[in-house]
């Protein structure tokens, strides 16, 4: 039994007991409630004759290490029942708003309510439905399309929670975010040596400084018998020499920094950008744009820091206080020992302090982005701001927003404000407190007084390495959680991807199939039910529908911008999923009913299809498209710029550059999704012959509520809340007197009242 | 062919407010709602709460599917008090059924694997559950200041009413997240 899921073994042999042939089960579906709403483990599945439904609590074991799920070890039986696969006359899944019931129609015509479960489990078990009633009716049963799903980890055994995307969220790599930040320096590797070799060369002057400014100064060359005695100018020379050379180097890791800022920023953004590109259609329209603009802006310049910061001067001051710390030691051991040991607490003290900082970064993140969205909201939305006058109230919205994230960071700000000087002011104290028992071991002649101006000067060394972790600790909280953002969407899969080995279809005849498709955008909640329809080469299809019928889903399918959730799509005998998205998206041309111009000029956005296109093509298509007049009327004619922050153009004019764009890209599949809705009729009617001589040699989709745009239809269909309801000739249809039939004399009855 | 065009009057929907004293529902042996009103039975009767985040027993309105699935909507209770206490009971359980939705009475753990998932160990009242969410913060959000909406990979849906009654321990752990 392959499907749906898995029968653990102490249920198999709970169903054995009770007379079940285990080897003769077929499919198998688990239900997680009770009649109360209560977590329950029901497994129902069934034979050639009987259906099953076992209820009862499973017990787990331990996990064992590297095993990452408890399996199941014990199954306590609450119940037990069986109906003969005869007495069934329909199973069917009775949706609400968060659950779903299993239900059966006996013979009797009798409604039964078998189980209940949580809603997202609701398309397994419409699937299950399918095969039970299937089994009633011995029809064949064809599971070839559930092969091609994979829907189970193959690590845990858990059904994927999205069965067209096929990641385990439980099972996911789970290396540190560091480590993999640390691999990203791969890119950045020469820039972060340079400037990390500056950096350490320069400190490790700074460091020998206090050698001969202190230690060889007073103890050597002062000092009567000391080492150089009298010799001033040497020592004088060898400071001025170590500090012009400390100074050089820092001007040269600057230089190399200044270089460097700007391309890693460059390519964090175009990094995260590209990895956003990938992905699917359904990734961005779940989405809020201001979040996402933040992502690509706040987050690269947070984990830029990473490698112009937090490493390089990392890693160098990590060198420069076990260079200070080892010196110190050989100066005076016991009094080093208790600095050591003062600045190790003060650290622990600050981890612990920046560990609890990360939370209310994140909060801070999730304010910020809630404002953004809210500004994205507005600023895209100012011609209903304003025609409501509801300025104010926007700025009330936004103000509240904002606030939420003021209060944060002055949370953020006043925690660092009175936790760091506290830190700052103890470790002064510890410091004094270590130059009193210097002075003191001093005069009682344990150390001379040059070591010890040389402790001491190394001491105050100690701040700039102790400075730079107590601010490091807050970038780098910043840093992670940004980064673990950027992972987020570099290591999500589209849940469209193309096949390992794509099928490659250089020019597409036009035969699309669709066979038993189902679609939801949502889980639990189908937009496109069981649909099989074909669609002939050469020909025009039109589809016809109410609003929110699922038209405009089905050419989504098409197109693949979304994969279907059940059933199979196939262009020309391929499968949908198998062909190379390049080819598809080159043979398929789209107008959909929501244009969108790009910044730049109208000749950019008609060649976007087709960016080797010449001029005069751009002209003919325009031409085609009904556009060329307006165009010509614009003082910049094909150079006027549009988009944000352009010239602003109406519903239709922006539609029929949209369809010069198709046009432009001469597809074989021509899919017309409301093309012509914000057009007058006359202009309509020029689009449409346009459309006629578009229509030779190719395969044409259209979508129309006027049903006059779709009278030279080769084939209609009409859909009716995600059903297909009827399909044939316009002629047909209306001898069915269905709901094509319906639907022409609701705007024939229009027509006739504007005639009257 | 073109089809014969007889005139046909299409009237403005109005907001019909139920009388409830005239309003009879009955529970069928297979769970679906059955009501009678103005004289006329209406059968597989779908109430829903029209402000369900709102109030729950408010504004319910009472539609059926006809035989051609399309949408008739038999009016809208203003408020359910005006019913009956056998009638509201009746109706309240219904509801409450329908629009099942586990509520978190205690959060133990939240992991997060740094993928855009967390993992967040609980207690409803449907019983105990880690529920696995997928874009946090997204799914995972207040729909105002007390109220947590949960809703997980699988397409479950879970709520806190007020997050602030919870234990102090599942409030710290909900901190970071909400």
């Amino acid at each position: 039994m392959k499907y749906f899921d898995v029968l653990p073994k102490p249920v198999e042999d709970a169903l054995a007991e009770r007379g079940v042939k285990v080897d003769a089960l077929k499919y198998c579906v688990k239900a997680d409630l009770d009649g109360e709403g209560k977590y329950i483990d029901v497994y129902i599945t069934f034979t050639d004759d009987t259906l099953c439904i076992i209820s009862g609590y499973e017990s787990f074991d331990r996990p064992d290490n590297g095993k990452r799920r408890a399996s199941v070890t014990g199954y306590e039986v609450t119940d037990y029942n069986e109906i003969a696969i005869e007495k069934i006359s329909n199973m069917y899944v009775d949706r609400y708003s968060n659950s779903a019931r299993l239900m059966i129609k006996n013979t009797a015509e009798e409604d039964l309510p078998m189980a209940r479960f949580s809603l997202g489990y609701a398309d397994k078990f419409e699937k299950f439905s399918d095969r039970v009633n299937k089994t009633v009716k011995k029809e064949e049963i064809d599971d070839t399309l559930l092969d091609a799903v994979k829907t189970h980890c193959p690590i845990c055994g858990e059904p994927f929670p999205d069965p067209n995307r096929p990641v385990c969220p439980r099972c996911v790599d789970r290396r540190s975010i560091f480590i993999r930040l640390m691999k990203l320096f791969g890119e950045f590797k020469w820039a972060v040596a340079a400037i990390l070799f500056t950096i350490i060369l320069s400190n490790v002057l700074v460091v020998i400084t206090p050698i001969f400014g202190s230690k060889m100064l007073y103890d050597d060359v002062l000092s009567e018998g000391g080492k150089y005695y009298g010799k001033l100018l040497m020592i004088v020379l060898i400071m001025i020499v170590v500090n012009i050379s400390s100074m050089i180097i820092r001007v040269i890791s600057g230089i190399i920094t200044s270089r460097i800022t700007p391309q890693v920023t460059h390519r964090l953004r175009i990094k995260i950008f590209s990895s956003m590109q990938k992905l699917s259609l359904d990734f961005f329209t779940n989405k809020q744009t201001g979040s996402l603009m933040s992502r690509v802006d706040r987050d690269s310049n947070n984990i830029f820091w990473f490698f112009t910061d937090i490493v390089p001067y990392g890693m160098t001051n990590v060198v420069k206080v076990i260079g200070i710390a080892v010196i110190m030691l050989f100066l005076s051991p016991l009094l080093s020992l208790g600095i050591i040991l003062t600045i190790t607490a003060i650290e622990l003290i600050q981890h612990r302090f920046y560990r609890s900082q990360r939370k209310l970064y994140r909060k801070y993140d999730v304010a910020m982005r809630s404002a953004n969205s809210v500004l994205s909201d507005v600023m895209n939305g100012q011609r209903v701001v304003k025609a409501f006058s509801n300025e104010q109230r926007e700025v009330k919205r936004y103000s509240k927003k904002n606030v939420d994230s003021y209060n944060i960071n002055m949370h953020i700000n006043s925690r660092i404000a009175n936790t760091i000087p506290v830190i700052w002011s103890v470790y002064r104290i510890i410091n004094k407190l270590a130059f009193c028992l210097g002075a003191m071991l001093v005069i009682k002649g344990h150390i001379l007084f040059g070591a010890l101006s040389a402790l001491l000067s190394y001491t105050d060394m100690a701040y700039e390495p102790i400075n730079f972790f107590t601010w490091i600790g807050d970038r780098w909280a910043r840093c992670m959680d940004a980064a673990s953002r950027m992972f987020e969407i570099m290591d999500a899969v589209p849940s469209v991807k193309e096949a390992d080995e794509p099928v490659h279809i250089e020019n597409m005849r036009g035969d699309i199939e669709l066979k038993n498709v189902t679609f939801e955008y949502e889980a639990g909640r189908p937009i496109i039910k069981n649909i099989s329809m074909k669609v002939n080469a050469g020909q025009m299809f039109g589809i016809v529908g109410k609003t929110g019928a699922g038209k405009s889903t089905i050419i989504n399918l098409m197109a693949r911008l979304y994969d279907v959730t059940g059933g199979e799509i196939t262009i020309d005998g391929v499968p949908i999923r198998k062909i190379a998205t390049a080819d598809l998206r080159r043979n398929i041309g789209i107008v959909s009913q929501e244009t969108f111009l790009f910044m730049g000029s109208i000749a950019d956005n008609i060649r976007y299809s087709n960016p080797e296109a010449s001029m005069e093509e751009v002209i003919e298509a325009a031409k085609n498209a009904n556009a060329h007049e307006f165009i010509t009327k614009l003082p910049d004619g094909y150079n006027t710029r549009v988009g944000e922050g352009g010239v602003s153009l109406s519903g239709g004019e922006k539609q029929r550059i949209s369809i010069a764009r198709a046009i432009i890209q001469h597809p074989n599949i021509l899919i017309l999704d409301e093309a012509t809705a914000s057009m007058d009729t006359r202009t309509e009617r020029k689009i449409q012959a346009a459309i006629d001589k578009l229509k030779q040699g190719r395969t044409i989709i259209s979508i129309a509520h006027r049903l006059s745009t779709l009278r030279d239809a080769d084939t209609l269909c009409v859909i009716e809340r995600g059903e297909l309801k009827e399909q044939g000739t316009h002629d047909e249809l209306i001898r069915q007197k269905g709901k094509y039939f319906e639907l022409y004399k609701l705007q024939a009855d229009a027509l006739k009242f504007i005639n009257d | 062919m073109e089809p014969n065009i007889t005139e046909e009057v299409y009237e403005v929907d109005k907001l019909v407010l139920l009388d409830c004293d005239k309003l009879k529902l009955t529970i069928e042996k297979s769970g679906f709602l059955t009501a009678e009103y103005n004289g006329k039975t209406y059968h597989r009767v779908d109430p829903t709460r029209l402000i369900p985040f709102r109030s729950k027993t408010t504004y319910i309105s009472l539609s059926y599917e006809t035989e051609e699935k399309e949408f008739r909507e038999i009016g809208v209770i203003k408020d359910m008090a005006q019913l009956s206490p056998e009638q509201y009971e009746l109706l309240d359980k219904y509801l409450e059924y329908k629009y099942y939705m586990p509520e978190i009475t205690k959060v133990y753990s939240i992991r997060d694997n740094m993928r855009g998932a967390i993992f967040v160990k609980v207690d409803t009242t449907s019983g105990s559950k880690t529920i696995c969410v997928h874009d946090w913060y997204q799914n995972f959000r207040m729909l105002s200041e007390d109220y947590l909406y949960v809703n997980d990979a699988d397409g479950n849906k879970y709520f806190c009413k007020d997050i602030h009654k919870l234990d102090k321990k599942s409030l710290a752990v909900l901190e970071m997240f909400t």
